[in-house]
Parts: C-alpha cells; structure tokens; sequence
C-alpha cells in the first residue's frame, strides 16, 4: 500500500483524463479529476495511426498534466494508455515524441490487465457481484475503443478478452453508411461479437446477469436516470427503437448530448441490448466506477481482489479442459510438482510467486497435445503464451509457456525466441521450475496414477523420492531415468527413486 | 453406446514394435489423444526358432499391462488389439495370448495378413484419393509385408508375403558389412516372390506403411530439412543413393546416420531394397510413407464396427481432402457456415479474376483449404486470430497437402486480415517469390470473399467481378440488408488494390 500523493493519467480512445490522489492507511482520497477530450480513437481505427495534428494536441494536454503534477511535487505517477494508443502503429512514435516533449512517460495498458482492473474493480463496486456471479455474470465494459468483456460463472473464468468493438470504433467504422440505417450496421456487428464470444464458450454454460462498466455508463445514469442499480431491458429497448434513427444534431438537440456523446450512444445501447439478448436477463446492473479512479485504487493497492489466486486455478482447469487434457493425470502433475517445490525450498530458493507459475505450468503442461502429438512442447508454448489470463502480466505468461516449453523439448529442439529475451536470472528460473514440473510429470508418466504418493528425502549428496505406488512403475521410472541428468545440472544435486510397491 | 463421445483404444503388437493408440470419438471425425509405443523386437526369436522365447513372453504381458493401465486411466470403452505376423508365426503364440487375457484382461486377436492389408487400405483412404487412379498399398513388418491394390476406389486384391524386413535380413544377409551379391539375391528373390500377384505396370502412387520404411522416410524428410508429418514422399533417386550408401556399412557405421533408429539399422536395408525394386517396377518418381496405418486403419475400423461412419466414408465420390479440411475445422470449432459460405464466394472471384491474375486452376486447392480454415485460430484466442490460424495450420496434420502448400495454406489464412503481406514478415519470407506471390493474389480474394460475409450471415448469395481498363468492379446477389458486408468489402479490398493498381468497386 503506497501512501502520499500520486498521479494517474488515462489516455482514452476519446479523452484524456487525470486524477490526483491522495493515499492514506486504507483510504484513497481524490484531490482533483482533469478531463480533457481528444478523440485519438478516431484517428487509430479509421486510419490504423495517430495523425501528428493529434499527437501535438496529446502532447498538449499531458504538458498541463505534467504541470499539474508538478504544482502537487508529484514523481510519483503513471500515465496509462489504452486502445486509442495501444492499437495505433505509430504508438511508439507517440509515446517517445510525448516523452520528449512533455516529460510524461507513457505506458501501455495489455488488454487482460485492462479487463481484470475493471472487473476487479465492478466486483468490489456492484452490490450482490458474488451472488450474480454463482449464477454466472458477463461484465461488459463499453469504452471508446473497446468492448471488454468478463464472463464469469463460480469461481471460473469462462470468457475475458477485449474485443474491437467499442462505440466511437463502430461510429467510425460506419461512418459512411447513411444514418437511417446505421444501426443496422451495429447492429450486425455487436450480434456479430456476441456469437464470436459464444463460439468459445461451452454450450452447457449458462450466464445469467449482465454487468455494464466503463466510459459508457455516465451517459446511460443521465439519460435513464434509474433510481436503483439496475437499467430494464424494456426501457432501454424502446429507447433505442426511437433514437436509432435521430441523426447527430437531432440527438445533440433533443437529448442535450455532448457533440462526443452523440457520437457514441446509438452503439452503445445496441451493444446493451444485444448483451441482454445473449444473458437473457431483463435488465442490466452497472457499476459507476470511473476508470481513472480505479486505476488509482489498484495501483495504491486498495482494491484487493481476495479470490484471485482460486479463481487463476479454476480457469487454468477449465483451460486444460478445453484443450482436452488429461485431468486426472493433469491433478496428479500438479499436486506432486508443488510437493517437490515445498520439499526442494533450500535447495532451489525460489518464492512465492515461483510455486504459483509452476502450479500453472503443471495445469497446462499438455495442451499441446491438443494441436498434435508431435512437436507438443512447442505447441503447449503457443498456446500458452496466446493466454489472456485477467490479472496476468505478459512477463507472467510468458514464463509458464517457457516452463512448459523447456519441460517438454526434445534434445535437438531448437529454443523458442524468448528465451534469448530472457535475464540469467529469469533464465535459471525457468530451468528449475520445468526441472521440477519433468520430475513430477515422469513420476505419471504412463498417466496411470500409479504412484500414489512419495516423500523426498534430502541427503547431503543425493535426494531420494521414496514413492509408494500400487504396481511396478515401469514407464514411471524409465522416465524418471531419462531426467535425472538435467535434475543435477539444474540443481547440482543428483536425484534418484526408490519405489514400494504397497498392498492394500 | 450412450456415451456420443466414447474413448477408444487399439493395439497394434508387430514384430518390432508394441504400440496403443487412444482416441476420443468426436462428431464424424476423431482425435488421438494419447499414444505410447515399446521398441520389443518380440519377433526376432520368432524367425529364428519358430516360437517366443519366455523373456519375449514376459515382454509382451509387461507392455501390455501397462497399456491395459494407461486405457484404463483414460477410460477406454472399446479397444481391439491386434497382433501380426510374429503371433502369425510364433508355435506358442495361442500359449502366449492366453498368459496375457489372464494377467491383464486383453483379449489379443491375430489377424491374417489379409485382414492387415484391408486396415492398411481403411488407413490410406482417410489420406489419400483413392478414388483417383491405382495405388498399390505396401505394409512392411518385420515379419511379413501385406501388398494390397485399390484400383479407382475399389480394393482389388490383397495378398500376404513373407517378406518382413526382419525375415528378409536374417534370410539373405548373412554378413556385416552386406555383401554385393546378398543384395543382388535379395532383389532376385522379391522380383520372383511378387511377380506372380502384383500387376506389370499400371501402378501410379505407391503408399507404404511399417515402421522401417517410417523410418527411411524420416530421415529423408531430415536431410531436407522437411517436417515430419503422418504423410510423408519419399523420392527414389534418395531411395536409390540411400541404398548405395548403406549397402557398404557396417550395422555400427549405419548408427551414425543421423535419424536412424538404431533398432531398425540391420533391417532398414531390405526395406528399401523393396521399395526400390518396387518403384523401378512401376517406374514411380517416389512413395509415400504413412505412420501409424494399421493403427489408423483399425481405429477406423472400431469406429465403424460402432455404428459410426466417418467424414471421408460414404464412397468414390467423396473428396478426402475436402472432408478431412471440414474435419481440421470443427477440431477447432469453426463457424462452419462462415467457412463455407466464404469459400463459395472465393470460388467464384477466383474464378473471375484467374486470368487477370495470371492463377492456374489448380491454385483453387490451396485458396479452398485456406478458405475453410481461415478463422479457426479464432480456438486459441479472438485476438491476433489471423497468427494463430497461421500456426494451427502449419502445425496441424493436413491429410493430402504437400509440406509447400500447407506453407501456402497457412500464408494465406493469416493474412486474410489484419496487415498485408511484407517483406518483414518471416512466414512470408519464408516463401520463394513466387510462392509469396501466389500467396498476395489468393490472400486478396480471400479478403473480399471474407468481408462479403461479415456479418457471417450468408447474406451474398452471388458475386461476380468483372475486370476494367481502370477498375475491378463487384457486383452482388442478395435480398437482404448487406450494409456489413459492404463494409466489409471496403475494408478488405486494400490487397487487391495494392496488387493490380486499379480501383476495386462494389456496385
């Protein structure tokens, strides 16, 4: 938990917004809320770039946020960029000429971050979220750029990505279709989105609730005025019916928008509709979170997300059922991988954070499988790396596809390019942990479960697995054979077996 | 059955070899999920002394008890295990059956060789058109070699030979290194052995089976840097190089080659001394190797014998490719109507621009299969699906396609959208120019063919394009509201446009 000033400046599809806070104990107090529109989206999804008229204007903007900042003697800052930045090719270019010009440094937010801050932040927001949630929620977060949608059901991650379908992208994309039928257009391409996000998700699973987040939600509290926490689906249907086919004065008239509202609204509500169509529920409930605010929160670690670690392990599950792993054997890898982690702690020194990575290497270790039975490391490392995981970093990712990758390779195989990306650091920890995740895979080798348990036992020139098991291990131990030479050369120890076959 | 998806698993017990397949039965179609495979050599003795020994009786119960284990762990409703010609030959191999039924439940059936061609012959139609021609089907143990001919779809013989490549080693190659004289009886013999049930000419594709000739297609595939795959050509200027090469090694110089199982070193010679004197036959440019055919064949078999018939059944008139592509696509879940309707309409631009961009009709196989399976990355993550089509197709068995087209297949998929191709792009580069040329104009109709069918509705029931002096102009066919797919179109013209400099126009 930080405490003292800090900044958070959001660099949005069509605004750029800054807040000053002040952390204390348990409390994030704002000091002061900037808002300064710019519409950068309209710039990247029509174009793919950010015109140099608008990197100036940013550029601008996040001077006077520097100033801002300095007026508080505020060093302690981050300024967090998303779709409108993230996606334009010449994002580089704009973050360094910022940097330059503004002394403001620019990061780009991965969209499994974004997704997991504002879903972290709804669940914390949104009365009854945990109840919602048994019955399975899908939390929608409607921005400029994009729409970033959390399903959950339990404990289980069923979906979460960020989807290219943000209401300024869908104005601009369509921007050249005749307003009378231009909600047809969104139309087509939200229910579009929906059976995109349906495709991949089982079937049987049922979701219930619809949760609304993001930029969006202002607009909709000033435009229904909902006196509870929740919007109808009837209002909001007959709402869109009418205002479908107002053109952009028409609604900046008769609804008293901002000329940037007016833009968006038409693809917003038909993105709610189509949401509540998919849940089928009756209305949808929203949280008011403003995106800057809970930056600020997470980052001074005041929003916590208790479930985090169960709900990472129940997704992977799921994951590895998608991929039609063996679960059994995928159960057994993973409890005798974190046995040798805790039985190995003095010897192989790593923390915490380690054993989490291992466990989730162990749950995914044969996706690949999946893809084909030959050249499956590589494959379990592409699909792995391909994750989305809300509340993974890339880094994180990155390191469980290379400890499946190096667990599974083949002498011969050639190092996938990361780990050349590497520290020497990262690099023995990648060594250790598929050291650990290979011996815990031969020790089920045949996917028989026939070792039922082992102790390890830790001499001072070799260690010992003293494993019980139910028959005569024959894959078990030719496969523990084939890895002892990499387990001394990672840890400098030799290591063998010792299986008792034990009678019930 | 109730359960619609069942795990099934067959065995397949072979001179050399000991190997389990496991698969889960999906919808027309089925995925290996698990596989497992001793080196035995069980029949060696067999050939020597006409029976197992106890040690090789011991191995068998071993292995499969630990097979039974594996089956049992991942649930296995049905299984068939089947032995060949070293059970074929053994004296006590009823004997040897029985020890296993009693210490692990197995039930091992010893097929005929007739029984082996047919599976062979189930095996290779999952693969191959064999529709289309005479293909001779050649299965190599190490016991006995199953010959079989299916002439334009139809098997019209199948006959069972003594000539293993284990049989045929310790039969005529009584020294190490080989003798000159050894090899030229060897070829006289399998000349005289054949020449009474195999046609004289007429052959036009030779497919091999066997863990041997496998083996001899490996290391082909690794001195030309080609991936391996379950289908693999094998040429017979190599076969004929090979043969010279290792006709005067020593069985301990062989072991150096690199890719050769050591297992296989002594027998890997007959084996290609057979296949060559085949393809001189029929004067063949090559053959092809594929990996696991008895057990594919008897997969396919279990699979029918439940009641099921799979996507590339049902007769000559099915195009194997074509169903095995379907097959690749629900694998990963495909929007199976998207697929299809963007390949039709790709059929018909490719059709209407082929002689303006200078396309051969056969270029149509590789713009097809990428139609079908452009979006199936779309399983490992919406975002960048393009990329992840790209890798699923490279690293996906694709039954019928050559390592170069599959390379096509993938370049075109991955850039149906998102960034045109660029000389910065490895997969690309990867291509010969005029491959990635070919790439650019399949991947430009492709784009169009995609965006016409944006809302994935099937709304364009029609489109012709029709080739100006300044333009390529579109016109569609649809009685429905197509505002997506025209703005579909008018983001996915870009390729075309960079490519032939005219203007691409949507009437």
């Amino acid at each position: 938990m930080r405490s003292g000033l800090f900044g958070i400046i959001n660099i949005g599809a069509s605004a750029f917004r800054m807040v000053i806070a002040e952390f204390r104990k348990n409390e994030v107090k704002e000091l002061e809320y900037l808002i300064k529109p710019l519409r950068l989206g309209v710039d990247t999804f029509s174009q793919g770039y950010i015109s140099l008229e608008h990197v100036k204007q940013a550029t601008e903007i996040l001077s006077n946020f520097r100033r801002k900042l300095d007026e508080y003697r505020i060093d302690d800052y981050r300024a967090l960029c998303t779709s409108g930045v993230r996606e334009a090719r010449n994002k580089d270019f704009f973050i360094d000429y910022v940097r330059i010009h503004s002394g403001v440094e620019l990061e780009v937010l991965e969209p499994s971050e974004e997704v997991y801050i504002k879903y972290v932040s709804a669940r914390s927001d949104v009365p009854r979220f945990d109840e919602m949630e048994k019955q399975g929620v899908v939390f929608a977060n409607i921005a400029s750029g994009n729409v970033t949608l959390s399903i959950t059901k339990g404990d289980r991650v069923l979906y979460s990505g960020t989807l290219p379908y943000g209401s300024l992208r869908l104005r601009q994309m369509f921007v050249h279709v005749p307003f009378l039928k231009r909600y047809k257009a969104f139309d087509q391409y939200v229910d579009n989105m929906v059976k995109t996000v349906t495709a991949t998700i089982d079937p049987g699973e049922k979701v219930s609730c619809l949760i609304g987040g993001g930029s969006s939600i202002n607009l909709m509290l000033r435009l229904f005025n909902p006196r509870g926490d929740s919007i109808s689906k009837r209002e909001l249907t007959e709402f869109y019916k009418k205002v479908r086919v107002y053109s952009r004065p028409e609604l900046i008239d008769e609804l008293k928008l901002r000329e940037d509202e007016a833009a968006v609204l038409v693809p917003t509500l038909s993105t709610y509709i189509h949401l509540l169509e998919f849940t089928k529920s009756d209305r949808f409930y929203f949280s008011r979170s403003d995106f800057p605010v809970t930056l600020a929160e997470f980052y001074s670690g005041r929003l916590k997300d208790p479930g985090f670690s169960r709900r990472v392990k129940t997704t992977l599950m799921g994951i590895a059922e998608k991929y039609r792993s063996n679960i059994p054997h995928v159960k057994k890898v993973v409890r005798f991988s974190l046995a040798l982690f805790t039985s190995l702690k003095d010897i192989h020194s790593l923390t915490k954070s380690d054993y989490r990575i291992l466990e989730a290497a162990a749950i995914l270790h044969e996706v690949g499988y999946f893809i084909d039975t030959k050249d499956v490391a590589q494959n379990s490392y592409f699909i792995i790396k391909s994750l989305a995981i809300p509340g993974w970093k890339r880094k994180t990712t990155q390191l469980v596809a290379l400890t499946v990758y190096q667990m599974g390779r083949l002498p011969g195989d050639k190092d996938v390019s990361q780990m050349d990306e590497l520290t020497v650091k990262e690099r023995l920890l990648i060594n250790k942990l598929s050291c650990i995740l290979k011996t815990a895979n031969a020790l089920d080798a045949g996917k028989n479960e026939l070792i039922t348990d082992f102790t390890v036992d830790i001499r001072e020139n070799m260690i010992i697995i003293d494993a019980r098991t139910s028959r005569e291990p024959f894959v078990e131990l030719a496969a523990f054979e084939n890895q002892k030479r990499m387990f001394v050369e990672t840890f400098g120890i030799p290591i063998d077996i010792r299986a008792r076959v034990t009678y019930e | 059955m109730d359960n619609p998806n069942p795990v099934i698993a067959v065995i397949d017990i072979g001179s050399n070899s000991i190997r389990l397949q496991i698969s889960k039965v999906l919808d027309r179609t089925y995925k290996v999920i698990d596989e497992y495979k001793e080196t035995v050599r069980i029949g060696d003795n067999v050939y020597r002394t006409g029976e197992f020994s106890p040690a090789a009786a011991d191995t068998i119960t071993s292995v499969l008890s630990n097979m039974k284990t594996m089956m049992d762990s991942a649930r296995v409703e049905k299984y068939r295990a089947v032995a060949t010609a070293s059970f074929r030959e053994a004296s006590n191999a009823g004997e040897v059956a029985g020890i296993v039924k009693d210490k692990t439940g197995l039930d091992i059936e010893i097929i005929s060789g007739v029984e082996e061609a047919r599976l062979m012959y189930l095996a290779a139609s999952s693969y191959f058109q064999l529709s289309e021609g005479n293909t001779l089907l050649v299965d190599m143990g190490g016991g006995s070699t199953e010959f079989s001919c299916a002439a334009y779809g139809e098997l019209k013989f199948s006959e069972s030979t003594p000539l293993g490549c284990s049989k045929l080693t310790y039969e005529f190659f009584k020294n190490d290194p080989v003798k000159a004289e050894e090899v030229k009886k060897l070829k006289s013999h399998i000349k005289k052995s054949t020449g009474g049930f195999l046609p004289l000419y007429g052959v036009d594709r030779l497919v091999c089976s066997g863990g041997t000739l496998n083996n001899l297609s490996f290391i082909y595939n690794k001195r030309n840097n080609l991936s391996d795959s379950a289908v693999k050509f094998v040429d017979s200027i190599f076969t004929k190089h090979f043969i010279n090469e290792i006709t005067g090694k020593s069985v301990a110089e062989r072991l150096k080659i690199p890719g050769l199982e050591p297992a296989r070193a002594d027998i890997i010679l007959s084996a290609a001394i057979l296949v060559q004197t085949l393809m001189k036959r029929y004067r063949l440019e090559g053959f092809y190797t594929l990996s696991g055919g008895l057990r594919g064949g008897l997969t396919i078999d279990l699979i029918n014998k439940m009641g099921m018939e799979l996507l590339f059944q049902g007769g000559s008139h099915v195009d194997v490719r074509y169903s095995r592509l379907i097959e690749t696509g629900k694998k990963y879940c495909f929007e199976e109507g998207h697929a299809l309707q963007v390949t039709k309409l790709a059929e018909k631009i490719f059709e209407d621009l082929r002689s303006a961009l200078n396309l051969s009709p056969g270029d149509w196989a590789i713009l097809e299969a990428a139609g079908l399976l452009h979006d199936v990355g779309q399983y490992i993550a919406y975002s960048r699906h393009h990329k992840h089509s790209y890798y699923l197709i490279m690293n996906t068995e694709l039954a019928g396609y050559s390592e170069r087209e599959i390379e096509l297949i993938a370049n075109v998929a991955r850039y149906h959208r998102r960034a045109m191709p660029k000389n910065d792009h490895a997969n690309f580069m990867r291509l010969s120019p005029q491959d990635r040329e070919l790439t650019a104009k399949l991947a430009a109709i492709l784009r169009i063919a995609d965006g016409l069918d944006r809302s994935h509705g099937s709304f364009v029931k029609d489109v012709r394009a029709e080739v100006k002096a300044g333009a390529i102009e579109f016109s569609v066919t649809s009685n429905a509201d197509i505002t997506m797919e025209q703005s579909g179109f008018e983001k996915k013209k870009d390729l075309l446009g960079a490519l032939t400099g005219k203007e691409i126009i949507l009437i």
